[in-house]
């Protein structure tokens, strides 16, 4: 759409009701600004608009309008589209229009990391705007291989996203998927790219995370280097990685960071805390409920005592346990964390001990369930958490149905879900199924930085 | 649709898996029941004709070259694809009904051991739906899971350690085969116990080229012969031979004897946990009756699979009582066996003739 | 679609579910169970079957009692009388009256045996007296009987006063041709209980016992007996206590013509002088050699009775035929009847003991 008269009308018109527009003429010039005063910095307005145009003359504007910062625009809905994204848009004659990039977001500043906590390494995140995200980047691959691709999401919001690899190292098909999904995400709005991960899921049923997120910029640029995509949306302090694989949220920067033994170790502490957290509390009720054989004889007598006051049976006992520890969390989660800790200790210490007293639990399931609360929080990654809780509460029904038999048959259709999950043509249980013993040497042990070498 | 292939490795996995059933739990009664004294030694020659067996199946992967038992089969004559539908379809729902047998046969014995008031019926349903859901995964997932339970249940074997300080090479004497009963029905037994390797015949379009990629089969196959013979030999030394005669279930009271500090009566999570490999197994057999009914109609996976455990449960549904299961197991592996032997001698005499008529 | 339906179906099987529900607090769970057999009045030869199992609110135990024909029918009557229901997963030891020994056992322990309930690790022992007294009884030094039975079963097997028997080896030298089986025997006191030696069974009969000496020496003949110490009387004023360090037992079979079994026992004993009464000078190599010397003999002395025991009673609870059975042919094996044999054979003892030390003190 071309206009050559009334441009400012035009203009105008679109951004009718827009009160927070601003206007700024230059009358005798015959120039007017038109930008949203909050997305553009104010220094960046006096230096490429303000001062230029005052104190000049009629004929040195087309001077300054050849500056490099003023980009001639002719469509309309560039121009509109200009505004938006915070630039300032010069209108000469009411009838040629520039637009100056004058966009300055208004952020909160780089900050440590607040979830991905690591001892040793980098403590920066990534904040909410994309271009500070994607300079992180920049800053530790100085590589003209980074390939940056960028897209609109969103037919209303058009939020920024980036796509990001490394020529060479990713494979080009992996790019192409990606962007053909991306492509074909139809949306009105995006908010996060939490959100955009669920967009992009081809299993949506599953309870796993099947497109890894973090907070990270040093995680986020060595996916790059393993030959991984990454995704920035603008507006969302995480970077997503795929294709992606069970035992990436298994991984902190920790273990790369500190002595190979200390990672390797801390990487078994996590498999064990993945193995009590999903099936401490099964165990107990399928002992208590069908397989009383296997306690040792100097632990039954605690156990039946312990038993022996509770009114419910096991099933209900260790559900209800179980939702006041998810209770527990989900308060602690909503409330700032000052208040949080008083949560904690209401909720650990008091009920905890209430409860037991009155009789209302065993304490032995207490020491269960709280152990498996605490293995849970030993998963690096808090969406991998959440999906652990789920299957846990799965695997506490199915025991008490059929004791041993339960679980395994809980486990048996975890592993094939697992194992049959494909996450952009690469499996999601790699490098167990499909088994790679290269790969295993990063997975479940952290080898010496030796042993990687080819 | 280009074949998804998985690397030969995984061979050795299915094989093992595959060939490790329940079997392994009364083996060393199996054995001293039929062979008496020092019958362990029997295991070595029977593994042996079995890895000739396998070299058989090797051969005919050879020759194939990567193609499938069937089109080799069909490609002997075009008009031959008439007598072959009956037999495809009688073979199909043979192995459905082998499959569920097996299923029958551990949920009964499991039934028995940990779970005594329950239907059987209820443990068999939901074996069928767990196979139906791994098998129609394919076979890439089911040799990806083959892997994983190979390595949750491998670790076991360490167990038997415990019984070191317990076992007594006093307990073998230098008798050999005395007290026998009946020592070739106790081969043709102990040859069923290793059965589960001809699967791999159905598996050639699926295996991906490499040298000497059919070593797997082999070594799978030795592993299960280990398995086999060092836990028959630890119960020789653990268990008076009279005493091994006794127990159906020799391996369950071996796993019933340890205790440790935390836990003791290990055998329930132990025997519960074979249930994976059972899983296996039965996936294997329902696997290759997929494939074979497939050459026959035009369902889809879903459906064919969906029909042949339906087939295969209702047939077996008169089957409860243990005597009864034993009985028409040991008759389904006999002609399993059967199979498993002619099924590759037919080939290669399909192949050598074809040979000889391209010159 | 078909998956659709295989879901509908799991869930309508979740439903019904499995209907082996045990859940803890509704159980008692057996500790141990004591047979005997009546001997008089008018259930005269049907057994009396003991249980006690704990009770967790008071942590007690509980003990019920009934009279039946046969041990398969007892559990139905004893859940009769309790709350509670009883099973079987958790019994750890199972006590034999005597009578009921001298009866036979293995009806008894073939039904555990066969029982996939039961773990083959139960101890068995023989209890003089009535088992059902043994349970029931207050004791005013400890209120669960059962469990201090199990420990004082422990810890005597492990000094090697009794063997650890439980009903899994119990079954396995049952049924074996060339060993009879053995179990401890424990004795009721006035205010507990203590243990009384090994009962010698012949098949599954218990035929006679030995005391607590003859039972290490007999410990020592199987080879079990590794290091402890060994109360040896040389004669009344003469008392030494032999702790040793090193037992060598070998055995060695020799065979002529089939018919002469001539058996080697040989015992290598290295160990030192704990304690000493007498008038010898401890020393003096000279009397520490004759020392050495009575020591020999005594023990000789010992084995030999025991071996008087077994070929009085033709049993073989030391398991020598093993060693004999692994130096003949089948049919010879058989036709020697074993262990009712045992007193064709030619059994010599040797005793080596080497004294290294006599302790602190010279």
């Amino acid at each position: 759409m071309y206009i050559n008269k009334n441009l400012s009308a035009h203009i105008k018109g679109r951004f009718d009701d827009c009160d927070d527009l601003v206007t700024k003429t230059f009358p005798e010039l015959e120039i007017e600004v038109l930008f949203f005063g909050h997305l553009v910095g104010e220094e960046e307005l006096n230096n490429n608009i303000v001062q230029p145009f005052s104190n000049i003359k009629n004929d040195e504007v087309k001077n300054i309008l050849r500056r490099i910062e003023f980009k001639q625009e002719e469509d309309i809905n560039s121009m509109v589209n200009g505004i938006l994204e915070g630039k300032a848009l010069v209108i000469f004659k009411n009838s040629l229009a520039y637009a100056v990039d004058i966009y300055v977001p208004k952020t909160r500043s780089v900050a440590a990391a607040e979830i991905e906590t690591v001892i040793v390494g980098p403590k920066e995140a990534f904040i909410e705007d994309i271009g500070t995200n994607l300079s992180m980047i920049r800053r530790r691959i100085k590589s003209d291989c980074l390939k940056v691709l960028s897209y609109k999401i969103g037919t209303i919001t058009q939020t920024k996203m980036y796509l990001l690899y490394i020529e060479g190292i990713t494979s080009p098909v992996l790019v192409k998927e990606l962007q053909e999904r991306i492509n074909n995400i139809d949306i009105k709005g995006i908010n996060d790219l939490n959100q955009l991960i669920q967009y992009l899921d081809r299993k949506p049923l599953s309870i796993f995370p099947q497109y890894f997120t973090t907070e990270r910029p040093d995680v986020s640029t060595s996916k790059l280097l393993e030959g991984r995509v990454i995704c920035l949306l603008d507006g969302s302090p995480y970077s997503l990685s795929t294709p992606t694989s069970f035992f990436e949220f298994f991984q902190s920067p920790d273990d790369y960071n500190q002595r190979w033994i200390l990672g390797t170790l801390s990487r078994a502490l996590r498999f064990a805390a993945l193995v009590i957290t999903l099936f401490a509390s099964a165990f107990y009720v399928a002992v208590s409920m069908f397989h009383y054989e296997i306690i040792p004889v100097k632990l039954l007598h605690e156990f039946i005592k312990s038993r022996s006051d509770v009114p419910f049976n096991p099933l209900i006992e260790a559900l209800i346990i179980e939702s006041i520890i998810e209770l527990l969390r989900e308060a602690g989660a909503r409330l700032p964390s000052k208040i949080g800790q008083t949560i904690g200790i209401v909720g650990g210490i008091v009920v905890g001990t209430a409860a037991v007293e009155a009789g209302f639990t065993s304490n032995i399931l207490i020491i269960v369930v709280s152990i498996s609360a605490i293995s849970s929080f030993v998963v690096p990654h808090i969406i991998m958490t959440a999906s652990l809780r789920i299957a846990r509460f799965i695997f506490i029904i199915l025991a008490s149905i059929a004791g041993f038999f339960g679980i395994i048959f809980g486990f048996i259709i975890l592993l094939i879900h697992l194992c049959s999950i494909k996450n952009m043509g690469e499996y999601y249980f790699k490098p167990i199924a499909p088994l790679s013993l290269k790969d295993l040497k990063d997975t479940i042990i952290r080898a010496p930085y030796q042993f990687f070498k080819k | 649709m280009q074949n998804e292939k998985f690397k030969p490795f995984y061979l050795f996995f299915i094989t093992y898996m595959t060939q490790m059933g329940i079997v392994f739990f009364s083996l060393p009664n199996i054995i001293a029941d039929h062979f008496g004294y020092n019958g362990w030694i029997m295991i070595i020659p029977i593994s042996v004709v079995v890895l000739i067996h396998i070299g058989l199946i090797a051969k005919i992967y050879s020759f194939n070259k990567g193609e499938s038992i069937f089109e080799t089969i069909e490609s002997l004559n075009s008009k031959a694809k008439m007598i072959l539908m009956p037999l495809y379809i009688s073979l199909s729902i043979f192995w459905s009904i082998l499959s569920v047998t097996i299923a029958k046969h551990y949920v009964h014995v499991m039934k028995f051991l940990y779970f005594p008031q329950t239907d059987i019926q209820w443990f068999v349903l939901i074996t069928l739906i767990l196979t139906f859901y791994l098998v129609t995964r394919g076979i890439i997932t089911i040799a990806h899971i083959c892997t994983i339970f190979f390595f949750l249940s491998g670790p076991i074997i360490l167990l038997l350690f415990y019984f070191v300080p317990d076992f007594s090479f006093l307990q073998f004497s230098t008798f050999l085969f005395n007290e026998n009963k009946d020592f070739y029905g106790g081969m043709i037994e102990l040859y069923t116990a290793f059965l589960g390797f001809e699967v791999i015949l159905f598996m050639f379009p699926y295996i991906s080229k490499e040298k000497s990629g059919f070593k797997y089969v082999f070594l799978g196959h030795l592993y299960t012969s280990f398995l086999y013979f060092i836990v028959t030999i630890f119960c020789y030394g653990f268990n008076s031979i009279q005493q091994l005669t006794r127990q159906v279930y020799p391996v369950v009271t071996l796993m019933k004897y340890i205790e440790f500090e935390f836990i003791e009566r290990l055998d329930s999570i132990i025997f519960i946990l074979f249930y994976l490999k059972v899983l296996i197994t039965i996936t294997m057999y329902v696997w290759i009756s997929l494939v074979t009914l497939k050459r026959v109609v035009k369902w889809s996976d879903n459906l064919i699979v969906f029909v042949l455990l339906a087939v295969g449960y209702i047939s077996t549904l008169a089957f409860v009582t243990k005597k009864e299961l034993i009985i028409l197991l040991s008759t389904l592996t006999r002609v399993q066996l059967l199979i498993s032997v002619f099924l590759p001698l037919l080939l290669l005499i399909i192949i050598f003739k074809k040979r000889r008529s391209n010159g | 679609m078909a998956r659709i339906l295989m879901m509908i179906i799991l869930i309508l099987l979740m439903q019904s579910g499995c209907m082996d529900q045990k859940i803890v607090e509704e159980l008692g769970f057996i500790h141990t169970i004591g047979y005997e057999s009546i001997e008089e009045g008018e259930d005269i030869g049907k057994l009396k079957v003991t249980v006690s199992f704990p009770i967790a609110e008071t942590l007690e135990q509980q003990t019920n009692t009934t009279v039946v024909d046969t041990p398969r029918e007892s559990m139905l009557f004893l859940n009769q009388q309790t709350d509670k229901d009883l099973v079987l997963g958790q019994v750890r030891s199972i006590l034999i009256g005597e009578k009921l020994a001298e009866k036979g056992v293995w009806d008894l322990i073939d039904t555990f045996y066969r029982d996939p309930v039961l773990r083959p690790t139960v101890k068995l022992s023989i209890v003089k007296s009535s088992p059902q007294q043994m349970l029931s009884k207050d004791y005013p030094n400890f209120q669960m009987v059962d469990s201090v039975i199990e420990e004082l079963l422990t810890k005597e097997a492990r000094l090697n006063s009794i063997p650890e028997m439980d009903i899994h080896k119990f079954a396995k030298d049952y049924l074996d041709d060339a060993i009879d089986p053995i179990a401890p025997i424990i004795l009721q006191t006035e205010d507990g209980i203590m243990s009384e030696g090994i009962g010698l069974f012949s098949d599954d009969q218990l035929r006679t016992s030995l005391p607590e000496i003859k039972a290490r020496v007999f410990f020592l003949l199987t080879g079990e007996f590794k290091e402890g110490k060994l109360l040896i009387k040389i004669s009344k004023e003469e008392n030494v206590i032999f702790s040793f360090l090193k037992n060598k037992r070998s055995i060695k079979v020799g065979i002529n013509n089939n018919q002469d079994i001539d058996v080697n026992l040989s015992i290598d004993l290295k160990g030192f002088l704990l304690e000493y009464q007498g008038k010898k000078d401890i020393n003096n190599e000279k009397q520490m050699a004759e020392m050495e010397g009575d020591i020999q003999d005594y023990i000789e002395k010992e084995i030999n009775e025991i071996l008087e025991i077994m070929k009085e009673h033709q049993i073989d609870n030391l398991g020598i035929g093993k060693y004999i059975k692994r130096k003949m042919d089948y049919q010879t094996w058989k036709n020697l009847d074993w262990p009712k044999s045992i007193d064709r054979v030619n059994i010599h003892p040797t005793v080596t003991v080497t004294i290294i030390d006599t302790g602190l003190v010279k």
